[in-house]
């Protein structure tokens, strides 16, 4: 069976353009939270998922080495993401944990060789199994406790999660269209 | 292709005296975006958050301007100069109005924001890009 939602992604106008003149770009390292691939805010624990793409781009904005905003203007872009049923990863269920689980046993030693620590492992674990070709994982989605301004500024830490994200490894394919929906100033929320 | 102006609507309005403190000097703050409905193809939202820290009181806000275009909005026209020089600039002084009236009618001195050139803000976020 086909799958198809809307996924939002939030940026700064010029990445945007950048995509719709193009595609978009893979977000790369172990340490993303699913992987080397674009990411997404859909439906799912949050009704409100272009809203959290808007905060996400705002608190994105800050950079905290040089105190100063990257960009003044965010956008949200809403894309079409379609997948088939078996290509799909859903790590909100009990199946899609137990894949999880399955390639922690399989990568167990490298892993250790890799010395992560306490560091979570996910976007590891999913890299290694598409590297590898184990599963045929095109699209993932998972539910995270993502900090975004309001978090960061007051020093807000929780477990429980707030969004439900989604990754995709291949945009050209998996990607069926992309608009931009919102663009707007980003506010001096410091103050 | 023709755009006109169809609706706009005052979506928040946050005023509160300072009972009798009074500021050294005015400030206003301004901060604007746009926005494409998925449900109305030909049009396009642009909307306002401004800040007043009067003398006298603090007054915030926030409204929103809808245009009507006669041809679908294409990912072209988002990025154009449109929506983020023209739109506003035609909308900007239908709220400047808003608040001189709105201050004047409250009592106060009437509040009148200086002119605002979109170009520029617009030449200034696009060289910080």
């Amino acid at each position: 069976m086909l799958l198809q939602f809307n996924g939002y992604h939030g940026t700064n106008l010029s990445a945007a353009k950048q995509i719709i003149s193009s595609n978009y770009e893979l977000s790369v390292g172990d340490d993303e939270w699913l992987g080397d691939g674009v990411y997404f805010f859909i439906k799912g624990i949050s009704s409100t998922p272009e809203v959290q793409a808007e905060k996400w781009a705002i608190a994105h904005s800050w950079d905290n080495t040089r105190k100063a905003r990257r960009y003044k203007r965010f956008c949200v872009l809403s894309s079409v993401i379609q997948v088939e049923e078996e290509n799909f990863l859903d790590l909100t269920n009990e199946d899609g944990v137990e894949i999880l689980s399955y390639l922690f046993d399989k990568f167990e030693k490298k892993l250790k060789k890799l010395g992560k620590g306490f560091k979570p492992v996910d976007g590891l674990l999913i890299n290694l199994a598409v590297g590898e070709g184990i599963l045929p994982i095109e699209v993932v989605k998972g539910n995270f406790y993502i900090k975004f301004a309001k978090e960061r500024i007051k020093r807000i830490n929780l477990r429980t999660s707030n969004s439900t994200i989604c990754t995709v490894y291949n945009p050209i394919k998996n990607i069926i269209s992309s608009n931009i929906i919102k663009i707007g100033d980003i506010k001096d929320e410091t103050k | 292709m023709k755009i006109q102006l169809d609706t706009w609507s005052v979506l928040n309005v946050n005023f509160s005296s300072l009972k009798g403190e009074r500021r050294k000097e005015n400030t206003f703050n301004l901060s604007n975006g746009h926005f494409f409905p998925k449900e109305l193809e030909n049009s396009f939202g642009v909307g306002f958050e401004i800040e007043i820290l009067d003398e006298q009181f603090d007054l915030n806000v926030e409204a929103v301007f809808i245009f009507k275009l006669d041809d679908p909005i294409t990912e072209e026209f988002k990025l154009s100069n449109f929506p983020k020089i023209n739109g506003p600039a035609i909308a900007f002084p239908f709220l400047r109005a808003y608040i001189s009236n709105l201050t004047l009618q409250s009592g106060y001195d009437p509040v009148i924001l200086p002119s605002i050139n979109f170009v520029k803000i617009a030449e200034e976020a696009d060289e910080e890009e």
